[in-house]
């Protein structure tokens, strides 16, 4: 969530993003890759080429897609090893979710 | 036949006596008041509705003159057993049958003829027909009972006193409003609070329900008002609906909605006089009506009905956060012991996000698995391009992190 304020200069829009992303009123092509890292979040194996091609539907090219899938697997990932880790939170950060840090 | 047509009507006449005395009470007044005893309204209805099926039993053993195998009864033992059974059923349940065993019975007595209405029969003692035994548990019976809540209701809401609901009132909004003010940011994003709602789902659904009341009682104060009807008979689509048209509302403005609700509500209630407390009207849910008071003391349970659950989403992060872990489950390279490669990776880190980050410092037992990590990390989200600038890039770790309920 920090990255996402540092990048983002609306903090409303950081509070409804982290609030409901769905009605933070983000463009249509956005929620389009959102909605997929989601669902290669919870339903993996149930992603189709149709997802694909909703991506190139609004205008994501090939090397995006692929950074797409790149980036919600990397999280999955580096989820995964924090909780299978118990890393603890940053002595500054109440539990999920947060609003700074970048490492 | 005429003998017969008095009979039903007699038994129409006792039914609907009884069903006047009860029009226009609400149903807190019919299922929650007590009428002195231990019975509500409702309770007196399941009651007429066990006899009415003695009836049903009985009247064909009248009939074939087999009036010794009528089973004897404890009344005591019966009216419990009667009441008992209908506890747990809603009232529109019991209104439902208390007419369909009216109808079987007049169903019953309008295939007999004037002989069997008056044919004379020896029971405990005592002689009966089908007209004396069905006119003294029936129709006197109902009308014994219509008199008994025409009664009660007199003294209905004598007992209301104004000054302790206004209180209730104002002590039950400024605690819920307190209950908010201790919470923080990271309470309001769990989407799943509370049930299906979050938290700000769950205020504001308080807010639109205290509203749609206030708005009720605008119209029972001042019919002139314009009364306030929901969208949907269905509470649990009323819900969904009215959570649907606030979604996208920030905290913030949920809160604030709450809070000048509130304020109207006090405002109202604050300018009622003694007596205006017992205006009847509508009430903004299908089917019921009632009291000013009445409505009052809805909004009043309205935050007993939700303020468990605000409590316990608090009692739970409190835990959380007391729990949580200090140290990491493996043991891990402080600044000081990380040489050669774990090193290099800690000031890059330290040039990089100005700190290390636990997640970087979990990695460091094997410095190349770590450093991979964060030239993987580096690679596809320190970067952008056309439609995936660097904000799009960390919405998609968020809302991964999020999906996957990750602190991080």
């Amino acid at each position: 969530m920090h990255d996402l304020r540092e990048e983002v200069d609306d903090d409303t829009l950081v509070d409804r993003f982290a609030q409901d992303w769905r009605t933070a009123g983000l463009p249509d092509h956005t929620l389009a890759a959102l909605a997929f890292a989601e669902k290669m979040t919870l339903l993996s194996n149930k992603m189709t080429q149709a997802d694909v091609q909703t991506l190139r539907g609004h205008g994501y090219s090939d090397e995006e897609i692929h950074d797409i899938v790149q980036i919600a697997a990397y999280f999955n990932y580096i989820n995964r090893v924090s909780d299978a880790l118990g890393v603890p939170p940053e002595d500054f950060m109440t539990p999920w979710p947060r609003t700074d840090g970048d490492w | 036949m005429a003998s017969i047509a008095s009979i039903i009507s007699g038994l129409r006449f006792g039914r609907a006596e009884l069903f006047n005395s009860i029009e226009g009470l609400s149903e807190r007044e019919l299922t929650q008041i007590s009428m002195g005893d231990d019975w509500t309204v409702k309770d007196v209805l399941a009651h007429v509705i066990g006899w009415d099926k003695r009836v049903i039993k009985i009247l064909p053993l009248i009939l074939q003159n087999r009036v010794d195998e009528i089973p004897t009864v404890d009344e005591d033992d019966y009216n419990r057993q009667s009441v008992g059974a209908w506890r747990d059923k809603s009232l529109a349940q019991v209104q439902a049958e208390i007419e369909a065993t009216q109808q079987q019975i007049i169903d019953i007595i309008s295939r007999l003829d004037h002989v069997e209405i008056d044919m004379r029969h020896e029971w405990q003692g005592r002689t009966i027909t089908i007209r004396s035994y069905v006119i003294d548990t029936m129709t006197e019976h109902d009308r014994k009972h219509a008199a008994g809540i025409i009664e009660w209701r007199k003294g209905l809401g004598q007992q209301l006193d104004p000054a302790a609901i206004r209180a209730d009132l104002l002590q039950r909004s400024a605690d819920f409003m307190n209950r908010l003010d201790e919470l923080d940011d990271t309470d309001l994003v769990d989407k799943t609070a509370v049930g299906v709602w979050s938290i700000v789902d769950m205020v504001g659904h308080l807010a639109d329900w205290e509203e749609l009341m206030l708005r009720a009682a605008y119209h029972i104060y001042d019919p002139s008002r314009p009364a306030a009807t929901p969208a949907s008979g269905d509470t649990n689509e009323q819900n969904r609906l009215m959570v649907a048209t606030r979604a996208g509302k920030s905290w913030p403005e949920t809160y604030h909605y709450l809070r000048e609700t509130q304020r109207a509500t006090a405002d109202f209630v604050a300018q009622l006089k003694p007596g205006d407390w017992k205006l009847r009207g509508p009430y903004p849910w299908p089917n019921d009506q009632g009291t000013l008071a009445e409505l009052v003391i809805h909004i009043i349970e309205h935050y007993d009905d939700h303020q468990p659950d605000l409590e316990q989403w608090q009692a739970e992060q409190r835990s959380k956060r007391t729990a949580a872990p200090q140290k990491p489950w493996l043991r891990w390279l402080f600044d000081n012991e990380a040489t050669g490669l774990a090193k290099k990776e800690y000031e890059a880190a330290i040039k990089r996000a100005g700190r290390i980050w636990n997640i970087v410092r979990v990695m460091s037992l094997n410095p190349k698995a770590m450093q991979a990590s964060m030239r993987l990390y580096s690679a596809v989200v320190h970067c952008t391009s056309d439609r995936l600038g660097r904000p799009e890039r960390e919405m998609i770790a968020v809302v991964v992190s999020q999906a996957n309920h990750c602190h991080y």
